[in-house]
C-alpha cells in the first residue's frame, strides 16, 4: 500500500520543465481572453438583462437578486484586464487568482438567466488549476524581470497532470451520466437522432437557423447506432490515456472529431476542444515553439529566463 | 512540503469536482460543476417546446427570432426564456409576452399585431424532415397586442 502511493505520489510530482506550464498558461489563458472578447458584445447583453429571469447557479446561487448592471460590466471588464496579465504572466500572484476567479464569475452569470451552457465549465476549471500553480515561471513579464532562470521540479508537473485529469475525466462523466440514464440503449442510436430532431426542431420555433446536416441525416436511421457508439468509446475511454501515454494523440483526435460530429449534426459548438486547446495539457505543448522554428514558420528568440528541457 | 501539500489539495479539489455531481446528483444541474446530462435521457420522438410567436392581422403565425424572444441572440436563451414563463405564473407569462410585444414593436416587424407566448407539441423527427409549423397540438398561454 505505501509503495502504491508513493508510485502515485511520484507520478503525481514527477518534475516538469516550467515551459510546459508556461505554454498551458499562455494557451488557456489566450483562448479564455479571446472568448471574453469575442462574445463581448453577448455578455454586455447578459450584464444588463432584466431581473425576472434571474435563476442563479453554482458559486453565485447565493445572490437573490441580479447585479446593478453597472457592477457586472465592471467585473465583466477588469476580469479581459485580469486576462491579460494572466496570459502575459504579469504580477502572477494576483492575476493568476484574479482571472481564473472572474472568468468563473462571469460564465457563471451567463448560465444564471434559465439556460446552463457546458461549453466553458472545462476551461473555467482549468484556469483555476493553473491559477494556484507556479505558471508564470518562463516566458512570461515576471520572469523577464527577474532573470534567473527557474529549474524543473514537481511544481511544475503536477498542475499538468491535474488538467489533463480535468479534460478526460469530463468525458467520462458525461460518458457515465448516458450509462446511468439510459443503459447500453443509449447506443441503439434513437436516444442521438431524438436529441438531433428535437435540438433543431426547438430552434426553429424560436425562429434561429439551424445550418446543420443532423435535420439532413434523421432518414438515415442505419447511421445514428455506430455514431453513437462511437461517442460512447470516446467518452468512457478518456481514462485510458492517463496511463497509456502512446494512446494520448489518437485519442485527443478522436475526441476532436467527436466535436466536429456535433457540430456538423447540431450547430452545437464546443469552441475549447474545437480549437484543441482542452487537449494541450496532454502534449508537451512547450515543444511547439522549437518545432515551429526548425521549419522557419515563425521568428523565434529564447526569452530571456527560459530553462532548457531537460 | 508546502508544495506537495498544495499539490494534494489541488488533487483532492479537481477528484471532488469532477465525482461529486454525478455520485450524490444534485436536484439540478449546475456550473461549473456538472452532471453533464445533455444528450443522456432519451427524449422520445415527441417534442413539447414553448416559444413565442407573432400574430398579423388575420391571425397568422410567424416565427419571431431569438433576439425578440429572449432579449439575446442565443436560441438556446430564447428556448429557455420561454420554457421559463410557460412553467411559470400567469403574471410572469403576461410579462414576458408584454416583453416580446414591445421588442417587436420597436424592431420593425410591422405586419404583427400580436404576440402569444404557447406550447407546441410536434413529432419532432417528422416535423424537421418536414414542415415545422405542422403540430400536433398548440396552447395559447398569453397573448398581448403590439401597441404602436
Amino acid at each position: 500500500m505505501t509503495g502504491l502511493i508513493a508510485a502515485l505520489d511520484r507520478r503525481l510530482r514527477a518534475p516538469a520543465p516550467p515551459t510546459r506550464l508556461a505554454a498551458l498558461r499562455v494557451l488557456v489563458g489566450g483562448y479564455a481572453l479571446g472568448w471574453l472578447l469575442l462574445r463581448l458584445p453577448h455578455l454586455l447583453d447578459v450584464a444588463r438583462a432584466a431581473g425576472s429571469r434571474f435563476d442563479p447557479v453554482g458559486p453565485l446561487a447565493w445572490m437573490d437578486r441580479p447585479a446593478p448592471t453597472g457592477t457586472a460590466v465592471a467585473v465583466l471588464l477588469a476580469t479581459i484586464g485580469a486576462g491579460v496579465g494572466f496570459t502575459a504572466g504579469w504580477r502572477w500572484r494576483l492575476s493568476g487568482p484574479a482571472f481564473a476567479v472572474g472568468f468563473l464569475a462571469v460564465t457563471t452569470y451567463r448560465s444564471s438567466w434559465g439556460q446552463i451552457f457546458h461549453t466553458e465549465n472545462l476551461v473555467a476549471l482549468h484556469l483555476l488549476v493553473l491559477a494556484v500553480a507556479p505558471a508564470a515561471d518562463a516566458w512570461s513579464l515576471d520572469a523577464r524581470r527577474r532573470g534567473t532562470p527557474v529549474a524543473a521540479t514537481g511544481d511544475h508537473g503536477w498542475p499538468a497532470r491535474l488538467l489533463s485529469l480535468l479534460t478526460v475525466g469530463t468525458y467520462a462523466v458525461a460518458g457515465w451520466a448516458k450509462l446511468r440514464n439510459e443503459g447500453l440503449g443509449w447506443v441503439d442510436g434513437d436516444v442521438l437522432r431524438h436529441h438531433i430532431a428535437h435540438d433543431a426542431l426547438r430552434k426553429e420555433l424560436v425562429g434561429a437557423a439551424h445550418p446543420s446536416l443532423g435535420p439532413a441525416l434523421l432518414g438515415q436511421r442505419w447511421l445514428f447506432a455506430p455514431m453513437a457508439a462511437a461517442s460512447l468509446v470516446v467518452e468512457l475511454g478518456a481514462p485510458l490515456v492517463l496511463v497509456v501515454r502512446r494512446l494520448r494523440v489518437p485519442w485527443a483526435v478522436a475526441a476532436w472529431t467527436f466535436h466536429v460530429g456535433v457540430l456538423a449534426l447540431m450547430a452545437i459548438a464546443f469552441p475549447y476542444p474545437l480549437v484543441g486547446v482542452a487537449f494541450a495539457s496532454l502534449l508537451p505543448v512547450e515543444r511547439a515553439p522549437g518545432w515551429l522554428r526548425r521549419r522557419g514558420r515563425v521568428g523565434w528568440r529564447r526569452p530571456r529566463g527560459e530553462v532548457v528541457n531537460p | 512540503m508546502r508544495g506537495r501539500a498544495r499539490a494534494y489539495v489541488a488533487l483532492a479539489a479537481v477528484l471532488a469536482a469532477l465525482f461529486v455531481p454525478p455520485l450524490w446528483p444534485p436536484a439540478d444541474d449546475s456550473y461549473p460543476l456538472s452532471t453533464y446530462p445533455m444528450f443522456s435521457r432519451d427524449r422520445g420522438a415527441t417534442s413539447v417546446v414553448a416559444t413565442v410567436v407573432g400574430v398579423d392581422a388575420e391571425g397568422r403565425a410567424h416565427r419571431l427570432s431569438p433576439a425578440l424572444i429572449g432579449g439575446s441572440a442565443e436560441p438556446m436563451q430564447a428556448v429557455a426564456t420561454a420554457g421559463r414563463a410557460a412553467r411559470g405564473t400567469a403574471a410572469e407569462r403576461r410579462a414576458l409576452c408584454r416583453r416580446v410585444a414591445d421588442r417587436v414593436a420597436a424592431g420593425g416587424r410591422d405586419e404583427l399585431v400580436a404576440v402569444a407566448l404557447r406550447v407546441e407539441t410536434h413529432d419532432a423527427v417528422a416535423n424537421v424532415e418536414g414542415d415545422p409549423d405542422r403540430a400536433l397540438a398548440v396552447e395559447v398561454l398569453a397573448t398581448c397586442e403590439v401597441a404602436r
